[in-house]
């Protein structure tokens, strides 16, 4: 097991954060949402996204537009082409540890993997 | 992914068949814009039939004219902003968006809406009840589509009952010629009720089940005083 945990491949930091996570995978699902829409399908406070999308928009991976509608600032948010492109690794690198550790645990049967599943290689 | 749990804010799940299902919702007009459709196409049918036996003619226009004009504006005014302002702006994809059927919940969805068809042909020939056998069996059909819904593991109590109320007023409203004999017949009302019934059935019922899980799925946040 811990030779097979040495070799398993690194997931991205920064999109492996819950709450980044959460954000990534909603933005990955679309073409933008506003910030309304993201704090309500992630459910995370207003102080934690608004952080947690200047973390995302400094490392590339999201692009904040802010335009006034009404009279009121409406943030929309996006994924670049990189942050795009992470997301799919990330999930390609978490498949691939979770493919690894089904191969291990089936070798010294064990129970299922407690990681989760890729979204977007799930049957809809 | 579904045990993935956000430990930060613990509000909400990373639960990837609920971004599915609201990325889907966001896509094309569900959930209020089918209550809105179908409440004007359940009115017109309504007025059709009930202002039709009616002595004042010139409520017949007046009906028609509010049944259309009512819903035309609650769905392109109120609805889009109620949506804005309850759950922000989600922009779909471009192109088409993945079907969540299987085929085997299409196949199954057929047999059932070919059954239902048949049963109530047949049952239609065989008897001789004012009672009309589709309608009749319009609640079991209603229950029948909820089984084989793709987004079921989504589906919770408040829905579940929706679609159990709808089907037990659609038994009732089916069964109106048994206590009040020849009511459809001779009342307008009933006639009228009958009319407007399948509407019911394909819109409001589907539409406020469409639109509770949304509400359910994306719950309303506390207002907070950091921003």
């Amino acid at each position: 097991m811990s030779e097979t945990s040495s070799q398993l491949p690194s997931p991205n930091r920064l999109i492996h954060e819950p709450a980044r996570l959460a954000i990534l995978t909603v933005l990955a699902s679309c073409a933008a949402a506003d910030f309304v829409f993201l704090q309500g399908v992630t459910g995370l406070s207003k102080g934690n996204l608004s952080v947690q999308l200047t973390n995302l928009e400094q490392a590339g991976l999201v692009m904040i537009t802010k335009e006034i509608i009404d009279k009121k600032t409406r943030t929309t948010v996006q994924l670049t082409q990189q942050g795009t492109e992470d997301v799919e690794q990330y999930w390609r690198t978490m498949d691939e540890i979770r493919a690894r550790m089904a191969g291990t645990e089936k070798r010294e049967g064990e129970p299922s993997s407690q990681f989760g599943t890729n979204p977007r290689t799930q049957p809809a | 992914m579904g045990q993935i749990v956000n430990e930060v804010d613990t509000r909400s799940r990373l639960d990837p068949d609920r971004i599915k299902y609201i990325a889907q919702s966001f896509a094309w007009p569900r959930g209020l814009y089918w209550v809105a459709y179908t409440a004007w196409f359940a009115a017109f049918r309504f007025g059709r039939v009930y202002w039709k036996d009616s002595e004042g003619v010139g409520w017949n226009a007046v009906w028609d004219l509010a049944s259309i004009a009512v819903p035309f504006f609650v769905s392109i005014i109120w609805i889009p902003k109620y949506y804005t302002r309850r759950f922000g702006v989600f922009r779909p994809k471009p192109g088409p968006m993945p079907n969540p059927w299987t085929t085997k919940q299409k196949l199954l969805f057929f047999l059932i809406l070919g059954c239902y068809y048949l049963l109530g042909i047949t049952l239609d020939h065989l008897t001789h009840s004012t009672i009309d056998p589709v309608l009749l069996l319009s609640p079991f059909f209603l229950l029948a589509v909820v089984l084989v819904d793709p987004w079921k593991k989504l589906r919770s109590m408040p829905e579940i009952t929706l679609v159990v109320v709808s089907a037990i007023l659609l038994a009732l409203v089916a069964l109106v010629p048994l206590w009040v004999p020849d009511a459809v017949r001779a009342q307008a009302f009933w006639r009228a009720l009958y009319a407007a019934t399948p509407a019911v059935i394909g819109g409001l019922t589907i539409g406020l089940f469409d639109h509770i899980t949304l509400t359910r799925l994306i719950p309303k946040l506390p207002a907070e005083d950091d921003q």
